[in-house]
Order: C-alpha cells, then sequence, then structure tokens
C-alpha cells in the first residue's frame, strides 16, 4: 500500500543557498505543520516550529535548528508516524468513531539513518494481510526531507549497518551539503510536485537557483549503495553511466565506493534456536537496569500496546509505545512469563532487530546504526560489542 | 468486513446467553454465547480466535469454543483472571460488546482427513479445541476421520468444561471420551491422575493418530514427551499456544517466538514446528 518506489528521473538538479533555508522552511510550513531539528539547550530534537517566531528572529534560523551541523537528534522523527500516545478511536453512544484526524508535517532534516529505519518501519507495518492505518494516514500526510550528514559522530554505526550516512531515497526530498548550498533530489512524486514550481522559479524573491546558475561543486547526482532493498535502485543518473560522478562524490564522502556490506547482519538461514543461546546473554546483560531506554530512543522499535482510557460515557483506545524490556510485555493472565528475566528480555530485543525482522521481511534488518541505544544507555550496555560477539561465536 | 480497513476497530456484537462452565466455589469459567449485530457475519475455522473488547477496560484475545451456530451464534470460554475477564464476567445476557477477528491459522483439518485423533486437553485448554472436534464429529465430516479418542484433563471433578456436550458426542460413532481429574474424590467414575501417566495405559492405538494437545504449557510438554516415547513423530502433534498479544495481526511485536507470531503463524502449530523454534512459551 505505501509506494515509495523511486520512479522519478533526476533530470536536472537543484540548490538551494544556504542564506534562503529559512524562506525554503517558510514555503514548507504554508501546507502543514513544520518539524525541524531544534536545540533544546540540552539536546537536539525534532519539534514542532512556529515559522513565525523564527521570521521574527530572522538569521538564527541556523542556530535555531542546527541544519548546518551534523548533530544526532536525541530521538528520530519516529514519532511524526508512530507517536508515543495516539487516539485510534472513540467509543461513543454504543457506537465507534474512528480517528481520522492525522495532522501532516513536513518534517526537515531527517537523516539517513532515520530515513532506513522509517523503511525498516514501513516493512512492518504495510506488509502482511492487513496494514496499520495510523501509520499509513500519517505516511500519507507526511512529507519528508532528508539531510545527509557529513560526518560519523561518537557511536555511530551506519556503515555496518549498511546504511550511507550521506544519503537515504526513503524520503520525498533530500538535500546534501555542498559548500554554500545544498544540492537537491526529489524521491518521489510527492516531493516534486510539492517543490518543483518553487525551486524552478529562478526569479523567486528568496533567490531560490537552478543548478545551472549554481552548479554544485560536484556535478551530476548522488546513489544509493544500501544493498537488499524492498525497493528497486533508482533509476536515472544514478546508475553506472555516472561513474566518473560516484568517483568524485565519493572523493568528497571519504574514499567510500560501492555498496556497503552490512557487517552485523545475522545468518537468516539458520534456525532462531542456533542463535538463542550462542553467547552468555546473561553476562552481556549484567549491568542493564532494564529502563527500556534504548527501545524509546530507537527509530526501528516499534511495539505497541493498547490502552483504554473511560471518560464520562465514553472511552477512548490509545495506540502506545511498549518495551521488550519491561516484564509485563510477556506476562501471561495466568502468571506464567516466557520472558521472566532481564537477559532474556535482552536477547529479545538483539535478535528481534537482527534476526526475527530480517527472517519475515526479507533480509530488512531493524536496526540502521544510529547509536542513539549506546549513546542512551546509562550503563553501557553496547549493542555492537553484543553482535560482535555474536558474530564471532557464528564464525567459529 | 473490516471498516476502512482499519483491522483495531472492532464490531458490535451482543452476548445471547450465558453458561456457567465450572462448579468449584470460584465459578471461573464461563461460555458467553454471542452473535455479531448488523449484517456482518464471522467465517472461521477451528483454531482461530478473536480479540474481545470492553469499552474502558481493554481488550483480550480468545479462541473460539464452537463452530458458528445455525442462529450466527459462536462460543467464547473465558476463565476469570484480570480486569478485562472480570468485567466480562460481569456481564449479563443480553449485553452489547465488542470483538474483531477472526484472526490466525487454523488446524489442518485436510492433512488430517484419514487418520484417527487424539485430544487431550486440560482445564479450559478443551474451548479451543471444541470447534475442532465439533467439526469432525459433524455428520458431513465424521466419515472423513478414523477414531476419535479425548482424554480430558481437570484439577477436581467441578473443572471439568462443556460436560453437556459429552453425551452427544460419545453417541457419535466410534468416539471415547475419558474424563481425569488431579486427586481421587468420593463419587468420582472416572480416570485420577496427570495425563502424561495416563496415556501408556488407554491403550489407544497411536500408528495412524495425529494427537491434539492443549492446556497449561507444563501439561502440552509432559504429554508431548510421553507421546514420543510411545513412538508418535513430531509431525503428528499439534498444540494451539497462548501469548500475550495486543493487535492480532502481527504488528505489535508482542507475541513471538523466535521469528514466528503467534497471532500470524499460529496459535496452530505442530511439535516439529515447535521444536524448531526457541523454548521461550
Amino acid at each position: 500500500m505505501v509506494d515509495k518506489k523511486q520512479n522519478v528521473e533526476v533530470r536536472d538538479q537543484k540548490s538551494i543557498s544556504k542564506n534562503e533555508m529559512q524562506g525554503f522552511l517558510r514555503h514548507l510550513s504554508t501546507k502543514r505543520a513544520l518539524v525541524c531539528p531544534v536545540d533544546t539547550g540540552k539536546v537536539i530534537e525534532f519539534r514542532e516550529v512556529d515559522i513565525a517566531l523564527l521570521d521574527m528572529n530572522q538569521g538564527s534560523i541556523l542556530d535555531a535548528t542546527r541544519i548546518l551541523d551534523d548533530h544526532v537528534s536525541y530521538k528520530s522523527i519516529k514519532e511524526y508516524y508512530f507517536p508515543q500516545t495516539e487516539l485510534m478511536f472513540t467509543f461513543e453512544n454504543d457506537d465507534i468513531v474512528d480517528n481520522k484526524d492525522i495532522p501532516g508535517y513536513a518534517i526537515f532534516g531527517a537523516r539517513p539513518c532515520d530515513l532506513e529505519a522509517l523503511r525498516v518501519m514501513t516493512a512492518v507495518y504495510s506488509t502482511g494481510k492487513y496494514a496499520d492505518p495510523f501509520f499509513h494516514r500519517r505516511f500519507e500526510a507526511n512529507f519528508l526531507i532528508g539531510i545527509g550528514c557529513k560526518n560519523l559522530k561518537p557511536e555511530c554505526f551506519c556503515q555496518e549497518m549498511g546504511v550511507d550516512k550521506e544519503f537515504s531515497d526513503f524520503c520525498d526530498v533530500m538535500l546534501t551539503d555542498n559548500g554554500d548550498c545544498y544540492i537537491v533530489e526529489y524521491l518521489s512524486e510527492k516531493g516534486r510536485s510539492e517543490l518543483d514550481g518553487y525551486l524552478r522559479d529562478e526569479n523567486h524573491p528568496l533567490g531560490f537557483v537552478s543548478a545551472q546558475n549554481h552548479p554544485p561543486a560536484v556535478a551530476g547526482t548522488l546513489f544509493s549503495k544500501r544493498a537488499n532493498k524492498i525497493d528497486e535502485p533508482s533509476p536515472g543518473l544514478r546508475d553506472a553511466e555516472n561513474a566518473e560522478c560516484r568517483m568524485q562524490n565519493a572523493e568528497i564522502r571519504g574514499g567510500v565506493t560501492g555498496e556497503l556490506e552490512k557487517s552485523f547482519a545475522l545468518d537468516v538461514e539458520k534456525d532462531d534456536t542456533e542463535y538463542f543461546d550462542i553467547i552468555d546473554w546473561a553476562k552481556v546483560t549484567e549491568m542493564c537496569k532494564g529502563c527500556g531506554i534504548c527501545t524509546y530512543i530507537c527509530p526501528t522499535c516499534y511495539c505497541f500496546d493498547f490502552k483504554d482510557v473511560s471518560k464520562k460515557g465514553t472511552a477512548e483506545r490509545y495506540k502506545c509505545w511498549d518495551s521488550c524490556m519491561y516484564p509485563k510485555f510477556t506476562l501471561h493472565a495466568s502468571g506464567h512469563n516466557p520472558r521472566e528475566h532481564r537477559h532474556e528480555r535482552y536477547r529479545q530485543r538483539v535478535l528481534h532487530k537482527y534476526k526475527y525482522v530480517p527472517n519475515n521481511f526479507d533480509g530488512v534488518i531493524a536496526c540502521t546504526g544510529c547509536g542513539r541505544c549506546v549513546r542512551s544507555c546509562p550503563v553501557g550496555v553496547n549493542i555492537k560489542d553484543i553482535l560482535k560477539q555474536i558474530i564471532e561465536k557464528n564464525d567459529d | 468486513m473490516y471498516h476502512d480497513n482499519n483491522p483495531y476497530l472492532p464490531m458490535k456484537a451482543k452476548i445471547e446467553r450465558i453458561i456457567q462452565e465450572t462448579s468449584s466455589p470460584d465459578l471461573d469459567v464461563k461460555t458467553f454465547k454471542m452473535k455479531l449485530l448488523g449484517d456482518e457475519s464471522l467465517s472461521f475455522l477451528p483454531g482461530q480466535f478473536i480479540e474481545f473488547s470492553i469499552p474502558g477496560f481493554g481488550e483480550c484475545p480468545f479462541g473460539f469454543a464452537s463452530m458458528l451456530q445455525d442462529d450466527g451464534c459462536f462460543d467464547i470460554t473465558i476463565k476469570r483472571t484480570g480486569k478485562v475477564t472480570n468485567r466480562i464476567h460481569a456481564l449479563d445476557e443480553g449485553a452489547n460488546v465488542w470483538i474483531r477477528g477472526p484472526f490466525g491459522n487454523t488446524f489442518p483439518l485436510e492433512k488430517m482427513e484419514g487418520s484417527d485423533l487424539f485430544y487431550v486437553a486440560g482445564g479450559i485448554g478443551l474451548a479451543p479445541l471444541r470447534p475442532f472436534i465439533q467439526y469432525v464429529l459433524s455428520p458431513e465430516n465424521r466419515k472423513k476421520y478414523g477414531k476419535v479418542n479425548m482424554l480430558l484433563a481437570a484439577r477436581s471433578s467441578t473443572d471439568h468444561c462443556f460436560t453437556y456436550d459429552y453425551d452427544t458426542w460419545r453417541t457419535i460413532g466410534d468416539t471415547t471420551i475419558q474424563q481425569t481429574i488431579d486427586r481421587d474424590e468420593p463419587d468420582w467414575t472416572g480416570l485420577v491422575g496427570f495425563p502424561h501417566n495416563l496415556i501408556k495405559d488407554m491403550a489407544i492405538d497411536l500408528s495412524n493418530c495425529y494427537a491434539v494437545l492443549c492446556g497449561p504449557p507444563i501439561m502440552i510438554k509432559a504429554v508431548q514427551e510421553t507421546l514420543t516415547d510411545m513412538g508418535m513423530p513430531l509431525d503428528r502433534l499439534y498444540t494451539t499456544l497462548e501469548m500475550r498479544m495486543t493487535c492480532g495481526v502481527g504488528k505489535c511485536a508482542k507475541c513471538n517466538i523466535g521469528h514466528q507470531y503467534i497471532c500470524v503463524d499460529g496459535p496452530v502449530f505442530s511439535m516439529a514446528e515447535l521444536s524448531a523454534m526457541p523454548n521461550e512459551y
């Protein structure tokens, strides 16, 4: 149902001068609520931004949104597709009222790890006999603008997960930093139809310029290197005919060429049982407090629970984030709990991401190496180290 | 069937009749005979389940405890154990409730044709097997299957469910029913002891037989071991599992055992399938 196949041919590239980002954001905010990475003073976080407030403070947009800086937001864009709590429907007067009041956001500045995480979530929520209607409605309503990272930050391991830190095609529009401008690529029809007219207008008062007038340092286009996708590789310029561009791009990006290997992939051909006791889970999770922060800040963790709230004469049912790190997650009504111990719950988290989701969704791994769980863990449990141990054992 | 393709939206149903199943002091098992309201109708097969909602309290999964009846009703048998089931037990006949489904896979009815069947149930574990038994014993299907044997276990004589069915089932040819309880009681004429200890003495021909087990996990595992010792291959042993679940449609990621989800890949599994799954249920 959700089709983000990249059937848009990139005929010409656009670029946006960095001086004009405020106008660009204002344009985005005309149709939808604008969501940007914002510096809250403590963390960088995606927040709904009031463009009028930004306008009053002309020139400080870059401080406020950290567009230019290579920061990882504390949380991902997940909540704009799968909010922490979301009203599904209301039982009212012996009837039921579906909540179709789904807001659309223009989400600006999502990084490739988070875009690839959205691809994982789309596979889970939109594949099979049933689709999750709430995710789907938001997916349709939102407008998503990605932006590549220039540098890896501490604990980033996107490369090991086969994610190109500079590019993902799982968005409507992708921006790539190119000195004093961004290269703009349309990656969906929505991206083209909503921005093309705007960016084509060379006499635009805000001074957007076309690629011809403002040639990027590297001509041509960017390319996706992640293998084993649900979608076909993008057509058009993103293939061999632009080999020279690729080489140039790769040079700028630090010499990474060709397909990235997923060095943390487990073998989906093996039975789940072969991984179940492959390492001493109790030992590697000795310090784990079971706080669940790793699941909340994870861009691919998608588990949920339903919760009812009674109001006078009515009742509302909400879809809420849940966490496999909590004992009640699997507690049976009988009192029996298949995952009674913390290390069993942590094992579920790891194997779900790297074994079970790949088994069920065509090799898609439910981790994009954003590193948030590693950065946020209060006791330093490190999923990278645990994966390395599993893979070493597996190779024995 | 679903409003706007929203599988989380329940449909309204009416409780037509409530049957008190157990007579032990806590009276904790009841059967709710219900039907969908409006023009919609349910179509389901033995093994499948529904999600049952009480607005403001929540939603729980329950297996169908009967085939669809001529009047459009079906049975759901519920043990009182928590917030939602307490509320359900407090309902009166005529009450409106909300359900969604059917979900899950079914018992392999066609694959089992031509074979004998041996049902082993513990307590309310008979509930999800009952539509299967009804299906097999129905006049149009009875000839397709061989002998039908049942070993029905319960903690005490007052904890057996669906006792009103047994006489009817016994009158259908080639069907035997044995009841057992954990500890002997005065006037009890059935067997005494746990199922796995009794099976060897029951003199059942297991050579062309499928065994279908449902009950507490400990009973399922013990009975499986006994039947395996008696030479039954794992792919002739079936069970239906429970796990805590929310959505019922493979999205919420609660009910997995390894990469399989009880709600969409199950709840019915052969022991051969289960043996390739982590022991986490």
